[in-house]
């Protein structure tokens, strides 16, 4: 009879079992596998787990409910699967040094003011909390100098110009692209660009450039018009819905060399799947549909909305799988799984925020990510200098998955340990993951394997 | 910038499971392309989470240069090679 030794295997970190409809899943945790169990493999395994990995025990109890004869070829697939490494896998070991890991992604502040007013906005309508301004062509030279000497050996480095709403500062976006352009070529390397906007200053000259110089895009709409212009609003307290959708529909027919059409939900519109399917409506493929972080009390996002929000979830995968029968593709950021993901040591490391990822003021300050700017204790030097604090850097380098509490959490390869800041934010402190944001990137990943075992069906 | 050696992850004795009797599998590349179905068990995505040699190049997609901007989205950028 065949016995696999599983006395001493950490099930809780190594094995995620769930139900979702009626689909049995097990994500095998180490390798990255997803299966789908019968009713009968699904309990052998709960046995399994139930019972410390006995499996004389969890075979005999499964037997008792269902026939010997089908225990026996359960425990011969599993066999199948545990030889071909794809459950029951152990961790495999992954060296890397930060020593050689080096800064090739900056988030580029060129316009800390914004002409508009969101009402969730964490850059403090754009300011962060520091005096308003514009980058200085100056300063925007000076970082991309600092990009290109201080990414070492890497060949692929980015640049996202952010803001506040980098559209505002527009002759420094185009100078800093030739700019960046000219120097990455001398130096035997490629700047890909990338611009996050709110859309509002986004007429025909900026969409033809943007297109012209292949500098994917980041668009800001929330949803369905009363939702978008709850939250999203001029100075003067009026809606942006009818300025902005317009704008964004011709800058994605235009079809840039990559967008997503980006959207907040907060506790005011926890039906947010209705504005997924609004904006699909206006002809967007791919969407994302960020949790609000903080906000006032009657926006910010709670555990008590967890339910609704996992409910949504659920809706919107049966959303996109119904639409992909019909032969239509919509692409929402979170539910990807892309078979060619990033390897072991990238997801031990996280979002490499403070390491390899650097956000920069318009003053030409060097902060951890964009979350951190003007926070107190986390300024890493300026691009003027070139230098960066490495008790900062080291701050960020030791609190990655291998030395979290998410040691033991089954989601921990998809998250890298989760965002910084968020944890910092809510708990004071970078090691303690935001609990809520846990919760809701948990069911992200159970629908994303929900939809990869639906497709198998067919 | 001065860099500096952190501490490497995963060494022998940090890890209760580098200290068991289960056989460790390796996951390296050279996974198995076909999916396995079975009668009791399908296999819907295959063993993914490359390591070795050959990996931890660093130049994909920072996770926040994607869509995001404020959560982590680790898993689902493109590896480059």
């Amino acid at each position: 009879m065949l016995v696999i030794n599983l006395c001493h295997y950490n099930f809780s970190a190594n094995i995620h079992l769930f139900r979702m409809k009626d689909t049995n899943i097990l994500l095998d945790v180490n390798s990255g596998a997803v299966h789908v169990l019968d009713d009968q493999t699904f309990c052998f395994v709960e046995e399994l787990i139930r019972n410390r990995g006995d499996w004389e025990l969890a075979q005999s109890r499964t037997a008792a409910a269902y026939s010997p004869e089908a225990v026996k070829e359960i425990g011969k697939e599993i066999e199948e699967a545990y030889r071909a490494g794809s459950l029951f896998t152990e961790e495999a070991e992954a060296e890397f040094d930060y020593g050689s890991f080096f800064p090739k992604s900056i988030c580029l502040n060129v316009a800390h003011l914004c002409n508009m007013r969101c009402r969730y906005c964490f850059a403090q309508q754009g300011s962060f909390g520091q005096s308003q301004g514009l980058m200085s062509m100056e300063v925007a030279r000076q970082a991309v100098d600092f990009l290109i000497r201080s990414s070492g050996p890497r060949k692929n480095l980015e640049l996202d110009f952010f803001g506040g709403e980098p559209l505002l500062n527009m002759d420094v976006v185009k100078a800093t692209v030739e700019y960046g352009r000219e120097r990455a070529s001398q130096a035997g390397k490629q700047i890909n660009y990338t611009l996050t906007t709110n859309a509002l200053s986004l007429d025909e000259q900026v969409r033809d450039y943007l297109l012209a110089e292949d500098i994917s895009v980041i668009l800001s709409l929330d949803g369905r018009p009363q939702v978008h212009d709850r939250m999203r609003i001029l100075a003067d307290g009026g809606g942006t819905y009818q300025r902005i959708a317009p704008r964004i529909q011709a800058m994605v027919a235009s079809n840039p060399v990559s967008y997503f059409v980006r959207g907040t939900f907060t506790a005011q519109n926890l039906d947010f799947t209705k504005d997924f399917l609004h904006l699909a409506g206006l002809g967007f493929e791919n969407i994302s549909l960020e949790p609000v972080t903080g906000g006032e009390p009657e926006i910010a996002l709670t555990e008590e909305h967890l339910p609704q929000i996992a409910a949504q979830y659920e809706e919107l995968a049966e959303i996109i799988l119904a639409r992909e029968k019909e032969g239509k593709r919509l692409n929402f950021f979170h539910f990807n799984l892309d078979s060619n993901g990033p390897c072991l040591a990238k997801r031990l490391t996280g979002c490499g925020a403070g390491i390899e990822y650097l956000a920069v003021t318009p003053e030409g300050d060097i902060f951890p990510c964009h979350q951190f700017i003007g926070i107190p204790g986390f300024k890493m030097g300026d691009v003027k200098e070139g230098t960066v604090d490495d008790s900062v850097r080291q701050r960020f380098a030791g609190n990655t998955l291998t030395h979290k509490e998410c040691r033991n959490c089954w989601a921990r390869f998809h998250c890298g340990g989760g965002c910084h800041a968020l944890a910092y934010f809510q708990n004071g402190n970078m090691s303690v993951p935001h609990q809520l944001a846990c919760l809701m990137h948990q069911k992200r990943l159970e629908c994303s394997f929900y939809m990869a075992a639906r497709r198998m069906e067919g | 910038m001065v860099e500096h050696r952190l501490p490497k992850p995963r060494v022998e004795g940090s890890n209760p499971f580098s200290r068991s009797i289960f056989k460790v599998v390796l996951i390296s590349d050279g996974y198995e392309e076909s999916e396995k179905v079975g009668k009791h068990l399908k296999t819907v995505i295959q063993p993914n989470l490359k390591n070795g040699k050959d990996t931890n190049c660093r130049e994909c997609l920072a996770s926040c240069q994607s869509a995001c901007k404020t959560s982590c989205t680790v898993g689902n950028q493109v590896c480059r090679k």
